[in-house]
């Protein structure tokens, strides 16, 4: 492996790499997080073992590869075969030969299809779930290889760069500013109006730094491409640090993705070796190299200037920001900071255009954003839309809306700092301006489904719990004020409430919100004021003592409806605890007494007969 | 030099200048807490809270730490102000309810707990990070925070007593609820749980200072002196000089 | 013209106003155990008046990292009692004891020649105290008293 010295060595390299694939034939196993804990590692050395048995027989060469995350991790293990983009879902081990056999005849192993509706969808590209993304992005994420930087180069990488370096810095910096590229980590800020201050800005050496800290439960967005394409935010970030003229960068990874950190390393050494990273990158004179620093996984630390004190080798707390870190960033010197995803976007946009980049998304965002879909949703995983497709898209279409027939109540959008957005907000387009107008934010893209079985008061109780515990209690209002709301919350969902619980509540998070030192601090009171804001009446009967959502235990009962009631016994068949009594036939009755509340027999029951009822003393 | 309006009255300060400061020139009274004029600034109490207007928009901000901006306009006595300090002292007595300064300032800006905090987690610390920075800043750094959000607490490594502690006393010194307990009796000084022997002077015959001070300066050679002695001897000495 | 405050242990006669004026205008009541000023007498009628003489390197400033002394525009080393953390370092640190610790503030002292207006000087009958314009004849007495204060202080040092 030799330095390449130029643009045009890369190039060439490129079309020689093309060149030797043999007829491109892959077996591509994801590598996912659902997907590795689904057991993909045995599925990937079962098929390894059958194409090399196969390839004995007959003389083919069939690639076998681990890839990043394919996206629809509810259907885990995924393969995918290349070029024809068969999909197979849940794969085991045991199917390898099958697989293997079928592929080198040219036919699909029916049964692993994925099935709508009772049909067998052959080309992942009409499975429902990817009909209706738009992956570009996430585009070459399951589809190579992310120890290969070979792979990647086939499928066009490093040309962005290419493109960078052939241009004055000035002008790679202006094309990001004119492509309105806005900060994928949450804020949404415009990335080209931070490059342009830190470019600006006096003070040697720039540093650009990128954040792969993603803590917020059910995310794992950033955790999928450094994973799955961890040169795109390597070539991103080279880009970015010859627009600004940085020397050097840091790649901040929480050390509970030893996958992302043994990935972002190898592709360093890749990059290096390459002369795609270090000194005089494609002979362009232009010097720069990156460095991954492991984070202990605070959640905190994933916020801007805690990142910084945590990199510059201090403890991970937040500083008073009241000036900007493309001014005064880490050591003090001017800093660039994008999120992983916010980055991996930079090199599309100088391969690509920036008209091309512009006709994504909408006027205000343009480009599209990667989500995890998580919850009560018939398909999670890993989807990237662009940007403006209103939450019932990504949630119904894409999603697959509810499972079995169950209700939608609410979707979380943008972690523990965002909020919960009821029915009515459905139709809101997925930007960064109409989430925050909603009360919620678009965050780095987690976004939590919610059924009718979830209770809001205790939704809230849950990510205030997070926060009382990720708080790093330097600032009076986070440490003491989550604490007491923690408090309220808990009291409300275990019949402690108190009348005006909710309206304290109100206040305290209001106060919070206004007076935190920090961005965590000050979003920390999203979810409790979403949920006051748009479930007021589930806050009322917390007060008053109950849960219509059948979650708090003590604040509700389950009653059977005798009118439904067929008297199956099914109810009865399932209770653990042997609370449920009656005839064949006949309206069945639940023992308060001996009931749990685990709620056993209300998923039981087919006839919807069981029901919330208030607790009766 | 920079010229603002707090409470519609015009104050003009050098750059750099924070609110808080330039307040303090107008004899503008904003309660602090964290603050300390030696020690770096913080902005974690959040009891100097300020309202701006800057772009159209009015916010709160930290005074301590606000740098100001030609044509500011501040407000220290809002409503939305006054709510602010009334919830960072409500909270604080709840955390400190034996802490008679908290209630002293409760009562004058007309806070009150909030009342909604589990017993048995209570004592003086709010947390304001002075001894920490003190301790950084003049000495040897040996206490921080150890744990985070509730649990956060100041102590030395380990939550032991700490190996380079030189028994100053200035994190006690600065300490603005008096959590940090130093007792000096019959010629000792315990601080973070550790005991130090002061130093008798060697003229006087009085406990002066520890060991650990004063070979941390250096200055632990020779005749050990205690600061009026130390002027007495210099007189002595002069007057054999005029002798 | 910078000013400097002399010291002449020959014409003290050790009445101590010095030190009640001194107690009275930084502590508001006549305590000569917060004076700045210390006035020691001796065997055989000396009186020496002692202050401090704003060395030109000063230790105490060289010690105080939180920015509590400085020198002023008259070239006075000054204690900005908002500033000062209590961890007597200073104190420590003069090798002539002219520093000191306040208990009931708990902040450092020193002589800050009242800003301009000496009251050691203002009230000590035979001219002992003297505050005088930086010209050539001062400087030069200045300079004499100082050499002995730096013999003294080698000899201490041996």
């Amino acid at each position: 492996m030799s330095r390449l010295e130029s643009a045009k060595a890369l190039d060439e390299w490129r079309r020689s790499l093309r060149a030797s694939r043999c007829a491109g034939r892959r077996i591509c196993v994801c590598g996912g997080p659902g997907c590795l804990a689904a057991g993909s590692a045995d599925v990937h050395r079962a098929l390894v073992a059958a194409s090399q048995k196969a390839s004995f027989a007959v003389d083919v060469c069939l690639d076998v590869v681990r890839t990043g995350c394919q996206g629809l991790c509810q259907q885990g293990v995924l393969v995918t075969l290349q070029p024809q983009g068969t999909l197979y879902c849940a794969v085991q081990p045991d199917d390898a030969e099958e697989i293997v056999d079928a592929f080198l005849q040219g036919r699909a192993v029916e049964r692993l299809l994925y099935r709508d509706r009772a049909r067998s969808v052959e080309d992942v590209q009409d499975v429902p779930f990817y009909l209706r993304q738009e992956k570009h992005v996430l585009a070459r994420c399951g589809l190579i290889d992310p120890y290969s930087l070979d792979d990647y180069v086939v499928q066009g990488g490093y040309e962005g760069l290419a493109r960078a370096l052939c241009l004055e810095s000035e002008t790679v910096l202006e094309r990001i500013v004119r492509a309105r590229l806005r900060g994928r980590g949450g804020g949404g800020f415009p990335a080209g109006r931070k490059w342009e201050a830190c470019r600006r800005a006096s003070g040697d050496p720039k540093y650009v730094l990128a954040n792969g800290d993603e803590g917020d439960p059910g995310a794992f967005m950033d955790r999928s491409l450094m994973e799955g394409d961890p040169h795109s935010l390597l070539e991103g970030m080279v880009i970015g640090a010859y627009a600004i003229g940085a020397s050097k960068g840091f790649i901040y990874v929480r050390n509970e993705y030893p996958l992302a950190v043994k990935t972002l390393q190898r592709a360093l050494e890749a990059a290096r070796e390459k002369g795609l990273l270090g000194k005089d990158v494609l002979g362009s004179g232009f010097s720069f190299d990156v460095e991954v620093c492991r984070g202990g996984g605070a959640f905190v630390c994933g916020e801007s200037t805690a990142l910084m004190a945590s990199i510059e080798g201090r403890p991970g707390t937040p500083r008073v920001k009241y000036i900007r870190s493309s001014e005064r960033g880490l050591w003090e010197s001017p800093t660039v900071l994008n999120n992983v995803e916010t980055w991996a976007n930079v090199p599309l946009i100088l391969s690509r255009g920036v008209d091309w980049f512009l006709s994504l998304g909408t006027e205000g965002s343009p480009g599209t954003k990667v989500f995890s879909l998580v919850g009560k949703v018939k398909n999670t995983g890993l989807v990237e839309v662009p940007m403006g497709m209103t939450l019932r898209e990504i949630i119904f279409d894409v999603g697959g809306g509810m499972p079995k027939g169950r209700r939608f109540k609410a979707v979380q959008t943008g972690g523990p700092s965002g909020g919960c957005l009821p029915e009515a907000s459905l139709d809101l387009p997925v930007d960064f301006d109409s989430l925050n107008e909603a009360g919620s934010i678009m965050g780095s893209g987690g976004m939590i489904v919610m059924d009718d079985r979830t209770c809001m008061v205790d939704v809230a109780r849950y990510f205030v719990s997070f926060l009382v515990e990720e708080s790093c209690g330097k600032c009076t209002p986070c440490r003491e004020g989550l604490r007491q709301m923690k408090t309220i919350l808990d009291d409300l969902s275990s019949g402690r409430g108190r009348p005006g619980d909710a309206e304290l509540l109100r206040s305290l998070a209001e106060n919070l919100r206004d007076t935190a030192l920090c961005g965590l601090g000050q979003s920390a009171a999203n979810p409790v004021l979403s949920t006051l804001r748009y479930f007021p009446e589930e806050y009322a009967e917390h007060e008053a003592g109950f849960c219509r959502s059948g979650v708090c235990r003590d604040l509700f009962r389950f009653v059977v409806d005798g009118d439904s009631c067929r008297g199956c016994g099914l109810c009865a068949s399932t209770c653990p605890v042997g609370a449920v009594s009656g005839e064949k036939g006949r309206a069945h009755v639940i023992d308060q007494d001996r009931c749990i509340r685990c709620g056993k027999c209300c998923e039981a029951c087919i006839f919807e007969a069981i029901v919330v009822g208030e607790v009766t003393s | 030099m920079i010229t603002l309006i707090i409470n519609g009255l015009k104050v003009t300060v050098p750059e750099g200048t924070t609110i808080l400061e330039a307040a303090r020139r107008l004899d503008v009274e904003i309660p602090t807490l964290c603050h300390h004029e030696g020690l770096s600034p913080q902005g974690s109490c959040r009891l100097c809270m300020v309202e701006i207007e800057q772009r159209g928009r009015r916010r709160l901000v930290a005074s301590c730490m606000f740098p100001v901006a030609e044509g500011l306009v501040v407000e220290t006595e809002t409503e939305t102000v006054a709510g602010a300090r009334r919830f960072v002292l409500g909270l604080l007595r709840d955390r400190c309810p034996r802490s008679e300064e908290i209630a002293a300032l409760a009562a004058r800006y007309g806070a009150k707990p909030f009342g909604r905090l589990p017993l048995g987690e209570r004592d003086l610390c709010i947390h304001c990070d002075r001894c920490v920075r003190a301790c950084e800043e003049e000495a040897t750094g040996c206490i921080a925070f150890s744990f985070r959000g509730w649990a956060r607490r100041v102590e030395g490594p380990f939550g032991e007593a700490p190996a380079d502690c030189i028994g100053c006393g200035a994190c006690a010194q600065v300490c603005p609820t008096g959590f940090i307990a130093v007792e000096e009796e019959g010629g000792m000084r315990k601080i973070w749980g550790k005991s130090f022997e002061l130093l008798r002077c060697s003229a006087c015959g009085k406990p002066f200072a520890t060991r650990e001070e004063l070979v941390f300066q250096g200055l632990d050679e020779g005749d050990l002196l205690c600061d009026r002695c130390r002027k007495r001897e210099f007189a002595a000495s002069f007057t054999r000089g005029v002798r | 013209m910078e000013k400097v405050l002399l010291l002449s242990p020959e014409k003290c006669i050790g009445c101590g106003s010095c030190e009640l004026a001194c107690s009275m205008a930084k502590e508001g009541e006549f305590r000569p155990a917060f004076s700045r000023v210390s006035v020691y007498r001796f065997d055989g009628g000396t009186n020496v008046p002692m202050t401090c003489q704003q060395c030109d390197e000063a230790p105490c400033i060289d010690v105080c990292k939180v920015g509590a002394l400085s020198r002023d525009e008259n070239n006075v080393v000054v204690v900005d009692g908002q500033k000062c953390i209590g961890c007597r370092m200073c104190i420590h640190a003069c090798p002539f004891g002219n520093m000191a610790y306040h208990r009931e503030k708990k902040v450092a002292i020193k002589c800050d020649q009242c800003g301009g207006d000496p009251q050691c000087v203002a009230f000590c009958p035979t001219k002992a105290l003297e505050y005088l314009p930086a010209d050539t004849v001062t400087l030069a007495r200045k300079k004499i008293f100082s050499q002995k204060f730096a013999k003294i202080a080698q000899e201490v040092t041996d």
